[in-house]
This record gives C-alpha cells, structure tokens and sequence, in this order.
C-alpha cells in the first residue's frame, strides 16, 4: 500500500517536474511529426512552437516542489514563447489549472480532477470552442471524464493517468474524420476531413508524459 | 489620453504601423507595438508577456484599446488583458478592428480628444467606410449649408493634412459632409479619417462641405483657416503636434466644449435643471461569442427569450396607463413587430446551428449590423429607426444575459445623459427622480424625440460626443430652453439660472394655463390655432398641444419611405388613424409636395438643374394623374369618417387649380362607382408660396375654400433667396416687408371673397410676428405643437386695435429689422 508521503493516490511535486522535463523531451522528439500535421490543415509551425515554449518552460522552471507555482510558470513561458494560437490557449489551460494548487507540494486524485476541468473550462473560453470542433479539447476533455471516473473506482493514481492518456489518444484520433470548426483549419472546411488535429496530438503527447512520468516514480 | 497597444504577428509591422500613427494622429498619442517573438529564426508570431508589458507602458485612467491581427494575435491581446490586475483591467479593451486603418483611425480620434467609446466605434467602422456605394447619384442633404473650396496644400487631403482636418470637425456637433467634387467622389463624414482619405483630395481639388446652418459659418471659417495655414504643411504653425517635454493640452478642453464650459445641442424640450449627471449606457454591449454544444436547446432559449421581450413590453405599457397615448403606443407595437420578424429570427437561428455560438452574441451582432445599415440611410426618418431596433435588441438581450432591467433607474434625482435616447427610454423616465435628458446623437423626428418633446422635464439632444467625456455625479446645468448644458456652473451661473427658472416656469404655467382655451386677444379676438404635422407618430403629441385642428399633415412620409408607391388602402389607413385621432378636429392634408430635391426612387424623375423651382408640388401630382388619383381616393375616404380638407401645395396659376379640382370630382365619381363613403362638400383649399399665387389671389380665392400661406417657399421666391445658402441668409427673412406685403394682399384677397386663410410656415409660430399677423387679419395660425401653448400666451396680452395699428405700419416700413424692432415694442420686449 501507500506511504502517507506520496501514496498511490497522489501526485508529488518532484513528480511534477519530472512531468514537464518528460513533456520537453516528448515534444522535442515529436517536433517533426507535429509540423508534418499541421502542415496540409495549419500553418506547419506546431512542432516548432511547441519545441521552443517547452524549451523556455524548463529552463525557467522554478526551484522547488511547490505544484502550483511550476504549473504557473508553465503558463506564462509558453504564453510568452510558442508565438501562435497554442500560446494563449495552453497558456491559459496551465495558468486557469495552476491557481487552486498554489503552494501546493502534494496533490490528491479530486485536486487533479479539478485540475483538469478547471484547465479545460479555461480552453473553452480562450478559444470559444468545444469538443467537437477539431481542437485539443477533444483529446483533454475525454481524458478529464477517464482520469474521473477510472480514480472513483480505488483511487490508484497511475492507473487513471494512464486511463486518461489512452482516452486521450482515442480522442486524438476521433479529430481524424472531423471537419475543423476553429482557427486557420477551419477555413479549409471540409478539406479538413482526413487529417489527424496537431493540437490534440500535442495535448495527447503531454498526457501521456504525465501517465510516463508518474509511473516511472511510483516504480 | 487613451493609449494603443498594436499586436501582430510581424514586429516590423507593427512598428511601421506605430510610425504611421505617431505622424497621423496630429497629437502625441502614446502607442506601443507587440509584434513578433523573440526568436531570431522564425519571429513570426506574438508573445502574450510582450503585449502585457505594451499595455501597461501606454496605460493611463483614460484606458487602452489593444488592436491584433489575426488568429494567435487575437488570442494572446485577450490573454494578456486577462493577465492584467482587476483594477488594472477595467478600462482596458480589445477592440475587433482592422488592424491598419482601425489602428489609424482610432489615433486620429485619440489625438482629436474624442471619448473611447468614440475612438473604439470608428476604430470598428474604419473597414466599413472601405467601400463607398458604387456610382450612387449625390444627394444634397436637406437642411445643410454647403459650401465650395479649393485644397491648395501640396499634399492635399492625406494623412496629417486629413487628420488636422478631422480634428478641427470634431469639435464640432452637428454632421459634416465633404464631398471630392474634382474627382466626383460621394460625400463622406468630415470627421471620419477614413472617409476623408478615400475621397482622394489632392492639390488643386475642389471640395463641397455641407453642415448644420447653426453653425456652417464657423465651420467654414474654420476650413478657410486651415486652407490659409496650408494645413500646417511648410513651416506653418498651426496645430502642429506639441514638442517633446510640452504636457499635452488638458483633458478639460475637450474641442466640443465652448469657452464658457458649455455644450450646445438641440431643444427638444424647454426647461432647467440643476443636479448631477448620470450617463445611462445606451449602446449595445461587447458580447463573446461562446462555444455551445447543444445549438438546438440555445435557439429554443432564444425563441424564449424573444417571447419574454414582448411580453415585457405589453406589461410596462399596460404599467404606463396614461402616462403615454393610444397613438404613442404604437411605437412599442412596432418594436413587437420587430420581435416576430421571420427573417431576423430565421438568421439568427440559423447562425446558432451552423456555428455553434451562444445567441446573445448572434443577437448582438444582428441587432447591430441591421442598426448600422438603417444608421447609414440618408434619409433622417429614416435613420432614426436605428434607435428602435437597438431598443429592442437591448431589451432582448437583457433577457439572453439576464442583465438589469430598468437601465435608467437613479438614487437621488439627476439629470440622465444617453448617448443617444430609445422610445422605451422615454417610456421608463420618471419624472419626479428625473431632472432633464441629455444626449450625444439624436434629432426631433426620432421616435424618441417626438415622444421626449412631450415630458415636462428639459431635454436636449445631440450635444456631440464630449458629453462622454463629462464624469459621472458632475453637477451640470440643463438647458432645455437654450438647447445647451453648462458643464461647470459657478455660482453666479446657477444664480442667474435660479432667476430665469423661476421667470421661465411662472411663463410656463401662465402657458399652460392657457393651453386648452380658445386663442383669444385681450379684447376677445378670437383666431384658430392648428397643429402642423409629418407622421402618424405625433398624433400623441398634437392630441395634448390645445390645437384646434391640423392646420398641415405633410404627406411625404407616406411616399419617401417605401420602395413602391403605397397603395390607395395603405394611405387610407394612414389617413383614417389620423382622423380617428383628432376625434373631430379638422385635418387639412396637403397633397404630396416631392420634388427633386427629396428623391424618391421609384418616381423615376429627370435629374433637375434647380429643383425649387422645378417638377414638385401640385406640377408633379397633375402631370402623373395615376399617382395623384391614389392619393385624392384615399383622403376623400379617410374624409368619411371625421372633418377632413385636401389642399394643393405650390400653386401657381388658375389654370392648375381647376385642373386639379378636375380629377378631384373624378375620382369621387369613381367612388361613387365603387360605393365607398366620402363627405360630398370636403372643403378644398390652395397654398400661398408662389409669389404669382399671391398677387392673382383675389383670381384664385373664388375657386377654393380656404388659402394656406407657406412663408419658408413664398419667403424663398418673392426675396430669391435660397434658405440653404447661408451667404443670402439675410435676405431669406419672412418679416421683409416685401413678404409681409405679398401676405397682406393675400389675406385681403382671400377675406374680399369670402374664405378664411390661414398660414402653415415656421413664421406662423412666431411670437414677435403674431400681432402683425394678427392685425393683418389672419385666421389660422398652424404651428410646431410645442409653441402653442406659449404662442397662446402671446396672443392673451394683446389687443386686436393695437395689432391692427402695427400692421398698417410696418407694411410701410423698409426692412425686416425695423418691422421686429416695431412688433418688440408692441410686445414689451
């Protein structure tokens, strides 16, 4: 079972960073096949952006285990760096996630939950867009409902990360036959239908860092 | 002063776009430019930090507009606002603009000192005034002074020379109008920056500008000024942008704002007040669009929420009683018409399904695109209706976000400032908290306008846009009288105005003790007292005015708002509601007077050289009997049911007179035909305005029941002075005896034979001309509504031998300032 530090249930600091280094290297991995998907729907610059602002996003990481504060100074190096929409919109999902975690160095399995819906409500608004309409939310929100429900059932914190990051990956994949309702894919209509969503394919590609990262320290 | 926070992708563009606004706005305008990332290998992009840094380095209490691009530019302007402190935040906003011309356009008017609502609204419309209708024919505008120059300045009108331009207008009220005459171009607002540019003025360019005749001369000297300064082009010194280390010139100088600290406007309705100022936001608010996943349930919350507005309506109109008319009502049944109108609600509906956003937002957008296109109209009545649908697109929304519900409701008793006034406005005014209204925009023949005229508190509308800038709970000093408000009274100010109060309501309630007795002299001379009339809307206001009767229903409202002539039904209607209105009181209804100065576009008429004295009036009725039939069928019929007359406008000759009682008695042969009820002995009369009518009157008067002198055309044609030609405006005077002669002859001609004659012109109002119209024997005087009661007053301290005296003497005088200087001292002025 648990220890009463970092149990089974929980997600600690130290696992954080270790998130957001495994993010970068993620990232920096999938640069190309990132800019190879936006390049027929969007401007071929995904994977470039994406690489830049997580590069930025380590290096100022700050020191520490305080959840909060990391998630924060995620948002705000992204907001300044990856330069196109996902920004402002990644940007706004860490920064709207961080602020009930501030000073935080332990989180439960109902923070994170909270953690997700609050992110994802803050992508809704910046983007004024919803599931279905070819966007990143479509990978996050079904992740939020797994993570949710796999946590209700003992409350094994990898096994729902890892839940959610399958559910985000299928949701990734649902983008395929979806005609794109928001930003500059949208404009090609139904020419958008046949392309896997690049900003859901990063939002899966984060998750999946996350389920990784958490799993590896539980080991 | 507000500043400008540029974001795009390309940081060179926004700092060329900074480069351009600097030298355009005239002022220095502080700007910031947050292009591009900081990322020598692709500095394409935006930095949401970046651009929160710009905002808060051009940050003042006067708020920041933040203009973007596209896409990530957009989204990065919204985040950094959001990362912006509450308190920082309030008056900081995202203006949806084009980035270029919205960015210029908004630093001319910053530099201009205009308000930010102002600056955000031309900034949003810049992309609008793009595209100029193609090829449209020009339109003078009625009642505008125009006048020609010649642009002599090397650049001609483009960037600093234009903007030095529009600020110089701006500090004017009124609507100012310059057309390219050189280039043929339509004309453009003179205070758009946009406008000014398309229209191409080079060197060399002759240029029309039309303005309000209140105040066309100063706009002129103020043109003039700039074309001799050469528009501060080769070392002039006028209005160039102050140096570095000069602090800008002060908030308080608003251009607007006249020496005394006052701002001038129109009278709608007579009165003082003294008391804070609270502005009442009128316009429609910014909405986000939101995303909406289940667009069926948000139309169905629409169709709710459209059934609320009317219901909403029905309520506070059953709440007003009798506080508004049978007939005011009718403006409210217009706006639940609005609610039902299929095409409206098919798009907005569909525009929820197809794009999946909330229905406040495709409300919004909706309401204001059709407010805009109604805006944009030439014509004023037209025009006005923008105010009705922007008063029920607020009411609807009110019910999408569940906002307050009575916008005008104060704490303490004030003076409410609008930008601009709606009918359920009016509606919802009490006037026990209420001191008086003011507004930025707005005229008379607005529905508002018609339905504020009838409060007993001061109003005055379209005191220009630095009303904005006035601060909430400012003591200010209401006007209605002057049509002004003093924005910082001093105490002698306020005393002089506490004495003229108390002379203006003692006036005031001698006025309206007087206002529903017969119009009677001292000696007991009694005259009738009619109303004049342009739309079925006044009926409310003309039913509480102590008219007698309507002495003018001008019948062009019938003909100038439809895209077909109306039918003989139609104006039937019209007619018949008016008539049931009056509830026995006469209504003379003058047939149509369209000429070629009011285009009507299915009259497909030639163009005219000289449309005065053109194809209009009872010239244009006879030579086109099929639409001069119509109209005679349907006010015979409307005469079935209440006392009606039908009088012929423009009249010049016998010959035209018998002509048009011709078809009068066929087209009530054809009734008879048709079975259809009309009075057998509707009286007939003709209206004096044509010099050649007046002099053959005693010809004239045995054909006809009554005579109608119009004093604006008969002034016009017996001086030859055209009254929008401010240059001859001294001789455009109704009291030259020249014209006082013409109306003498006219009355004697009219009495010698018989009938009565009344006279329906602006003089017929006038106080200092009623004892000489009096004395002169005139029999009814038909008036704006809003001088009856005062005009009554007038007549009470006079005595018909004096009148008479004055009128024998001032025929014999030689100018029109020596017959005022005669009738003042009759009136103990």
């Amino acid at each position: 079972m648990a220890d009463a530090r970092a149990g089974a249930g929980t997600v600690t600091g130290p696992m954080v960073r270790a998130w957001i280094e495994k993010s970068a290297e993620v990232l920096a991995e999938n640069r190309k096949y990132l800019t190879e998907l936006d390049s027929p729907i969007g401007d071929s610059d995904h994977g470039n952006n994406m690489d830049r602002g997580y590069k930025a996003v380590v290096e100022k990481l700050p020191e520490g285990d305080d959840i909060g504060a990391m998630l924060k100074s995620v948002a705000m190096s992204l907001i300044s760096k990856v330069g196109g929409a996902a920004g402002p919109l990644y940007g706004t999902m860490f920064l709207d996630g961080s602020k009930p975690l501030i000073g935080k160095t332990v989180v439960s399995g109902e923070e994170l939950a909270q953690f997700f819906a609050d992110a994802i409500n803050g992508v809704k608004k910046r983007g004024r867009s919803d599931v279905g309409m070819k966007t990143m939310l479509d990978a996050l929100a079904p992740a939020s409902d797994a993570f949710r429900a796999e946590f209700a059932k003992d409350g094994d914190m990898p096994a729902s990360l890892k839940a959610a990051a399958a559910a985000a990956k299928q949701g990734m994949e649902a983008t395929i036959p979806m005609q794109a309702q928001r930003g500059r894919a949208s404009y090609l209509g139904e020419r958008s239908i046949g392309h896997q969503d690049p900003g859901a394919t990063s939002s899966y590609l984060i998750l999946q860092a996350f389920s990784d990262a958490v799993e590896e320290a539980a080991k | 002063m507000i500043g400008i926070v540029i974001v795009s992708h390309s940081g060179k563009l926004a700092e060329g776009l900074k480069e351009i606004a600097d030298v355009m706005s005239g002022q220095p305008v502080p700007v910031a430019a947050a292009g591009g990332v900081d990322d020598p290998e692709s500095p394409l992009g935006t930095d949401g930090i970046r651009v929160l840094e710009a905002i808060r380095d051009v940050m003042s209490d006067d708020g920041v507009l933040v203009f973007a691009d596209i896409g990530s530019a957009r989204l990065n302007a919204e985040m950094a606002i959001d990362l912006l402190e509450p308190d920082e935040r309030e008056n900081v906003h995202f203006c949806d603009a084009p980035l270029v011309e919205g960015v210029l356009a908004a630093a001319v008017q910053i530099g201009a000192g205009s308000p930010l609502q102002t600056v955000m609204r031309e900034a949003r419309e810049a992309a609008l005034q793009k595209a100029p209708p193609p090829g449209e024919p020009q339109e003078t505008r009625t009642g505008g002074v125009v006048r020609e120059f010649t642009i002599r300045n090397p650049m001609g009108l483009h960037a600093r020379p234009a903007a030095l331009l529009v600020t110089t207008m701006n500090g004017f009220s009124g609507d100012i109008r310059l057309a390219n005459l050189s280039k043929g171009r339509n004309p453009v607002n003179a205070k758009s920056i946009n406008g000014i540019m398309l229209s191409e003025v080079t060197a060399n360019d002759r240029i029309s500008v039309t303005a309000d005749p209140a105040e066309a001369e100063a706009v002129f000297a103020a043109i003039e000024e700039l074309i001799r300064a050469n528009f501060g082009e080769e070392g002039s010194v006028a209005s160039r942008p102050a140096p570095a280390g000069v602090p800008p010139r002060p908030e308080t100088t608003s251009p607007a704002v006249s020496a005394s600290g006052a701002l001038a406007g129109i009278s709608i309705a007579p009165g003082f007040a003294l008391g804070p100022l609270h502005h009442v936001r009128s316009t429609l608010p910014e909405i986000e669009p939101v995303a909406v996943t289940d667009p069926v349930a948000e139309a169905e919350r629409f169709t709710r929420a459209l059934s609320g507005a009317e219901t909403e309506i029905r309520t506070s109109l059953a709440d007003a009683g009798q506080r508004i008319s049978a007939y005011d009502r009718k403006i409210f049944d217009a706006h639940i018409s609005y609610l039902h109108d299929p095409e409206i609600i098919e798009t907005v509906k569909q525009r929820i399904i197809g794009e999946h956003v909330c229905a406040e937002a495709v409300w919004r957008d909706v309401v204001a695109g059709l407010a805009r296109t109604y805006a944009a109209l030439e014509d004023p009545l037209l025009q006005a209706r923008a105010g009705d649908v922007i008063d029920v697109g607020q009411r609807v929304l009110r019910f999408l976000t569940g906002g307050e519900t009575s916008p005008a409701a104060v704490s303490e008793p004030s003076v409410l400032a609008f930008e601009d006034l709606r009918p359920s406005d009016v509606l919802a005014i009490d006037e026990k908290t209420i001191l008086g209204i003011c507004t930025m925009s707005g005229g008379k023949t607005s529905h508002a306008g018609i339905l504020a005229s009838a409060l007993s508190i001061p109003v005055v509308f379209a005191v220009g846009d630095a009303l904005a800038g006035v601060a909430e709970g400012r003591q200010v000093l209401l006007d209605g009288t002057a049509g002004t408000i003093v924005l910082a009274p001093d105490a002698e100010t306020i005393a002089a105005m506490e004495k003229d109060r108390k002379t203006w309501e003692d006036r005031r309630a001698r006025a309206e003790a007087v206002r529903t007795l017969p119009a009677r002299t001292s000696d007991g001379h009694e005259i009738r007292v009619a109303a004049n009339m342009a739309s079925v809307e006044e009926l409310g206001v003309i039913a509480g005015s102590g008219a007698q009767e309507v002495g003018l229903l001008r019948t062009e409202f019938l003909f100038m708002h439809h895209d077909s002539a109306p039918g003989e039904d139609e104006q039937y209607e019209v007619y018949r509601t008016i008539v049931a209105g009056l509830s026995g009181r006469p209504l003379t209804v003058r047939t149509a007077d369209i000429g070629g100065d009011k285009p009507v576009p299915y009259m497909d008429r030639p163009p005219e050289a000289n449309p005065n004295l053109g194809w209009r009036g009872l010239r244009y009725s006879l030579g086109v009997p099929e639409f001069f039939d119509v109209q005679l069928a349907a006010i015979l019929r409307a005469s079935a049911h209440g006392p009606v007359r039908i009088m012929f406008p423009l009249v010049s000759t016998l010959h035209e007179v018998k002509a048009a009682k011709e078809r009068l008695r066929a087209v009530m042969k054809k009734l008879r035909a048709r079975n259809l009820a009309f009075d057998e002995n509707v009286e007939v009369g003709l209206m004096i305005e044509v010099p050649a009518a007046a002099e053959m009157a005693d010809i004239l008067a045995p054909e006809v029941d009554f005579f109608s002198i119009g004093t604006n055309d008969l002034t016009q044609y017996v001086m030859a002075a055209d009254r929008a030609n401010a240059k001859v405006q001294d001789l455009f005077d109704p009291f030259n005896p020249a014209v006082l002669r013409m109306i003498a002859r006219s009355i004697e001609a009219a009495h010698e034979a018989g009938i009565w004659i009344g006279m329906c012109g602006a003089m017929a109002g006038s106080p200092v001309a009623a004892p000489i119209l009096i004395g002169l024997g005139l029999d009814e005087f038909s008036m704006t509504p809003s001088d009856i009661a005062e005009f009554k007053l007038t007549l009470s301290g006079l005595s018909l031998p004096a009148c008479r005296d004055l009128a024998v003497d001032v025929l014999k005088l030689s100018s029109a300032d020596a017959v005022r200087d005669r009738a003042n001292v009759l009136l103990g002025r």
